[in-house]
């Protein structure tokens, strides 16, 4: 391992320090380097914090407990594609993927975890790889002309992004939504830390406006040409199934499963349909102290209080508002937003109270959005970006008592 | 200051300036909130262009003409009722004239009223300067902020109909072509992205502008 | 000017200014109301003739054209939604009566009953819009408003002749989300109604934007292709448009358009009227003829059929329309 250390100092002393041809890229070695090795920087001067835990392990553990959720997707993705495919269409597949699948021999047999995962991944992977590459260059190139270093933080989103669009979204939608997400979500704001906004929601949300009659309805969420599919097949979500339902509504909901829409066997963006991977990656993020257990907490009770201030008002007219707790909290984007989304540390609140009132908003509004507008059945994302913009304005006046409060404690000795 | 000539330094500053180096929306980040508003079509642009630049260029006029016998207590005031009177001649005649558009643009139009471009230049230029310049001033700053406008909204017609003054450049998917138009452009916040990338472009092209910390 | 801050001096200038800005405003009113006026008339009428189908989005429609039309081959007449029969000519003029401001005048409108389409008050008179074919009526263009899903939608459809076919749809305002919604306003969009029934077979107003895609009109007659993500538009401009084709709206009238056709064929030899097959071959009156039986006849049976023989008589509209003789 030593060598590899020695090559690594080699290479960057000939080509990438400063006077060197190569030095403006400085950044992407760098990034390669500490993501290897311990970063050579020590702090200077006086005060500092050890910690044994830096940006790039923490996005690490960010990562693994993504893990649950993208297997889901991937099997899911497939899963869903293949129970709408009619078998006796399966002659008229096109496209590379459904070249790479007969070449693979694999098959499209809904019943196969291999058939389906394999399936998925090739709707994941591209994804994914299209939005690491498009926004990864994004981020070296901001780190080039501003001189700092290549930031971690985009493999949380890069990761998350794919999770959160669904299975049918063109690469090319992709490609533009990552671009914006990281330039204007992130980059004009300075960059990771800086943002006030969740890069990767802010990339969902401009493909939500920018392609509004690709990115809803029911024909994007499974990766499955309508013209193949089998007779009195849907792809609609369970949300979206519900608001189309009208006067239907009762019968809509005997239709949906909730055991089906814990694990996540239905349509939606790939990586939200499953709360049990959610949850599993909730509990790997809290038992690690990576993810705010407050804020998660205060997601529920928010949710929890809406749901039950909706069910006792009741109405006549819209049956939405007797939808209990546990259905919202298996419903649409709910989950991971919950978990991977609100729990963001740059842009919620930094401080205890502020992620409790955090939390408690995001929770209440997204069963208000859901039960009283109709045009947003899947609206946790909006009503993330919303409180994320809120963050700010919670932190600001608590931030304020305590210095107010510290001050009166110190009294006259001048407390420093 | 230019007695002797017509046309001097002064006035053509007044003219000229506006345009780049002190561009209202770009520069001094005034009138944002119309130009969100009106920029989702080139026509559009065009005429709120030409209703802030004749309103500034006579409501600087018609201070600058009586800016000798106003009262200071009251200036806003008589500031506000020109401008005001203007804004509503203006919105009257585009009825008068160009009615399918006014039926989009009156509100905007009605709120040129509180456009801080036009205010900001009465009281801060013509309530200094002779007519000629300040009706210089007027035009420079109406095609400062027009130019801005005009560029969104070229911009925004482009991406999001595929168009420009109506006129198809990008064949849309739906009529047989190959764009997909980007329905983001036609809602108000792209007219921010849009106009916070043209001042992040000028910041970046003249440093200068730029505040230190 | 030591004075330019004295009490009098402001006071004496503050309404100077106050007068000479006025005075420059109400000239400008005055002299421009007429002018906006034809316009704001101009428009509506224009799209009238959209709806019709007789001039196509593309084409410049000026005042020029659309006095041609309506010297010609449209003619607009109010209608009594409560009955469906005509007001007569003479007592009001139809191309200058506006709808919207009758709706909000509480002596021209009554509290609309129970709907979903988001109509609070109701006109007393509608206007409808004949429009011509070599002198017998070819459709009728009414007017239709409701609730979109961010504000007011209003438009104008198209009937046939037999009461019942659409020929054509107009929004001229409405405000929903563009490129979804909005949609509602595309020409191409508008054109998926045409040839559809306003009415099932049981004269129930039926048609349905519905989700996804609707058959060709010859085999799905009651559906109309849902425009894709704006679920809640189209719903509303499903509900908005039964709304007026019920009897709350131009129902009743529709129906005597159709009763009128009815007659022709269903009872041919009644008495010594002339009667038009709806082909227009047995064009027995001269065109303007019939055209100026609009002006006379306060039923529809009467101009419907090609009859001539019956003017207006106030008192006369209640009567059955077959044959419109009792």
């Amino acid at each position: 391992m030593a060598k590899l250390q020695d090559i690594l100092a080699r290479i960057e002393h000939a080509y990438f320090s400063p006077g060197k041809p190569l030095a403006k890229f400085h950044p992407l070695f760098e990034a390669t380097d500490t993501f290897l090795y311990t970063p050579p920087s020590v702090t200077k001067g006086t005060t500092h914090v050890r910690d044994a835990l830096d940006l790039k392990r923490m996005m690490m553990i960010v990562v693994i407990a993504l893990m649950p959720c993208i297997l889901m997707a991937m099997y899911n993705t497939g899963l869903q594609a293949n129970l709408a495919l009619d078998p006796a269409k399966i002659a008229k597949l096109e496209g590379w993927r459904h070249a790479i699948m007969g070449a693979a021999g694999i098959g499209y047999d809904p019943r196969s975890v291999l058939a389906c995962l394999f399936h998925g991944a090739l709707y994941f992977l591209p994804m994914y790889v299209v939005t690491m590459a498009v926004g990864g260059s994004w981020e070296v190139l901001f780190a080039i002309v501003r001189k700092h270093e290549v930031n971690e933080g985009f493999f949380v989103t890069g990761m998350l992004f794919p999770l959160i669009l669904p299975a049918a979204t063109p690469l090319w939608q992709v490609a533009l939504a990552i671009s914006f997400g990281v330039v204007v979500g992130k980059e004009v704001f300075g960059g990771t830390g800086m943002n006030f906004l969740n890069p990767a929601l802010v990339a969902r949300a401009f493909l939500f406006f920018a392609y509004p009659a690709e990115m809803s309805g029911d024909k994007v969420w499974v990766a499955m040409d309508g013209a193949l599919a089998v007779d009195g097949w849907s792809g609609a979500t369970a949300l979206g199934t519900l608001r189309a339902a009208g006067e239907n509504f009762p019968q809509a909901m005997q239709g949906l499963s909730w055991k089906n829409a814990f694990l996540g066997f239905e349509p939606g963006s790939m990586g939200e349909t499953s709360a049990l991977a959610c949850l599993i990656g909730a509990v790997i993020l809290i038992v690690t102290r990576i993810g705010s257990w407050r804020t998660m907490a205060a997601v529920c009770i928010g949710t929890i209080a809406m749901s039950l201030l909706l069910n006792a008002i009741g109405s006549k007219t819209n049956p939405w508002f007797a939808i209990p707790f546990w259905w919202h909290m298996v419903l649409g984007g709910w989950a991971l937003g919950t978990v991977f989304m609100a729990t963001d540390p740059v842009t919620s609140p930094f401080t205890d109270r502020g992620k409790w009132i955090y939390g408690f908003g995001i929770g209440a509004l997204v069963v208000l959005v859901r039960v009283v507008n109709p045009a947003y059945p899947e609206c946790m994302m909006l009503v993330i970006l919303f409180m994320n913009v809120m963050a700010p304005l919670i932190d600001f006046p608590i931030v304020k008592a305590n210095i107010k409060r510290r001050a009166a404690r110190g009294g006259s000795h001048g407390g420093s | 200051m230019s007695a002797t000539t017509f046309f001097g330094k002064s006035e053509r500053k007044a003219l000229i300036g506006p345009i780049l180096t002190n561009n209202p929306i770009g520069v001094q980040v005034l009138g944002i909130c119309s130009a969100l508003a009106v920029t989702t079509r080139v026509d559009k642009a065009l005429v709120m262009t030409a209703g802030v630049l004749l309103v500034t260029m006579l409501a600087n006029v018609a201070v600058s003409l009586v800016r000798n016998h106003t009262p200071g207590s009251i200036r806003i005031i008589v500031q506000l009722a020109i401008i005001a009177s203007l804004v509503i001649v203006f919105d009257q005649v585009l009825k008068a004239t160009l009615y399918e558009l006014s039926l989009e643009l009156s509100v905007f139009v009605g709120l040129i009223i509180t456009n801080c471009i036009v205010m900001g230049r009465a009281e801060g230029y013509a309530m200094q300067n002779p007519p000629l310049a300040s009706a210089l001033d007027g035009i420079g700053n109406g095609l400062g902020y027009g130019i801005v406008l005009i560029a969104t909204a070229f911009l925004r017609e482009l991406l999001g109909a595929g168009k420009v003054l109506g006129f198809t450049i990008l064949p849309l998917v739906k009529d047989g072509g190959w764009y997909v138009p980007n329905g983001l452009m036609l809602l108000a916040p792209s007219g921010l992205f849009i106009i916070a990338g043209l001042i992040w472009l000028l910041r970046t092209l003249k440093p200068e502008l730029q505040e230190k910390d | 000017m030591a004075d330019r801050e004295s009490p009098r001096y402001v006071i004496l200038f503050a309404t100077a200014v106050c007068v000479a800005c006025a005075f420059v405003v109400s000239v400008a009113a005055v002299l421009l109301q007429p002018a906006q006026k034809a316009n704001a008339r101009l428009y509506m009428e224009k799209n009238v003739l959209l709806a019709a189908a007789l001039v196509k989005p593309s084409d410049k429609v000026g005042a020029k054209e659309v006095e041609a039309f309506f010297a010609k081959d449209v003619k607009a007449r109010l209608v009594d939604l409560s009955t469906g029969e005509l007001v007569p000519e003479d007592k009001r003029d139809a191309r200058a009566y506006d709808q919207r401001a009758a709706r909000a005048d509480p002596a021209a409108s009554r509290a609309a009953p129970a709907n979903n389409a988001g109509i609070g008050r109701l006109p007393n008179l509608g206007i409808a819009y004949f429009v011509m074919k070599d002198g017998a009526v070819d459709q009728v263009v009414i007017a239709i408003e409701g609730l979109g899903m961010w504000g007011t939608v209003y438009g104008f459809m198209a009937i046939d002749k037999d009461g019942k076919t659409i020929r054509g749809l107009t929004y001229y305002d409405q405000k929903e989300t563009p490129g979804l919604g909005g949609e509602i306003a595309n020409p191409q969009w508008q054109a998926l109604w045409i040839g559809r029934h306003a009415y099932d077979g049981e004269g129930l107003p039926r048609i349905a934007v519905i989700k996804g895609q609707a058959g060709p009109p010859d085999k799905d007659p009651l559906r109309v292709d849902g425009m894709s993500g704006a679920t809640i538009t189209s719903n509303a401009i499903t509900r908005l448009t039964q709304f007026w084709l019920s009897d709350a709206g131009y129902g009743r009238f529709l129906k005597r358009l159709k009763g009128a056709d009815a007659v022709k064929s269903a009872d041919p030899l009644k008495g010594t009227h002339t009667f038009k097959s709806p082909e227009g071959d047995g064009h027995s009156s001269p065109a303007n003829q019939v055209a100026e039986n609009i002006h006379e006849s306060g039923t529809l049976a009467g101009h419907w059929s090609g009859k001539v023989s019956v003017p207006f008589t106030p008192g006369e509209g209640a009567r059955p329309l077959q044959g419109g003789v009792a």
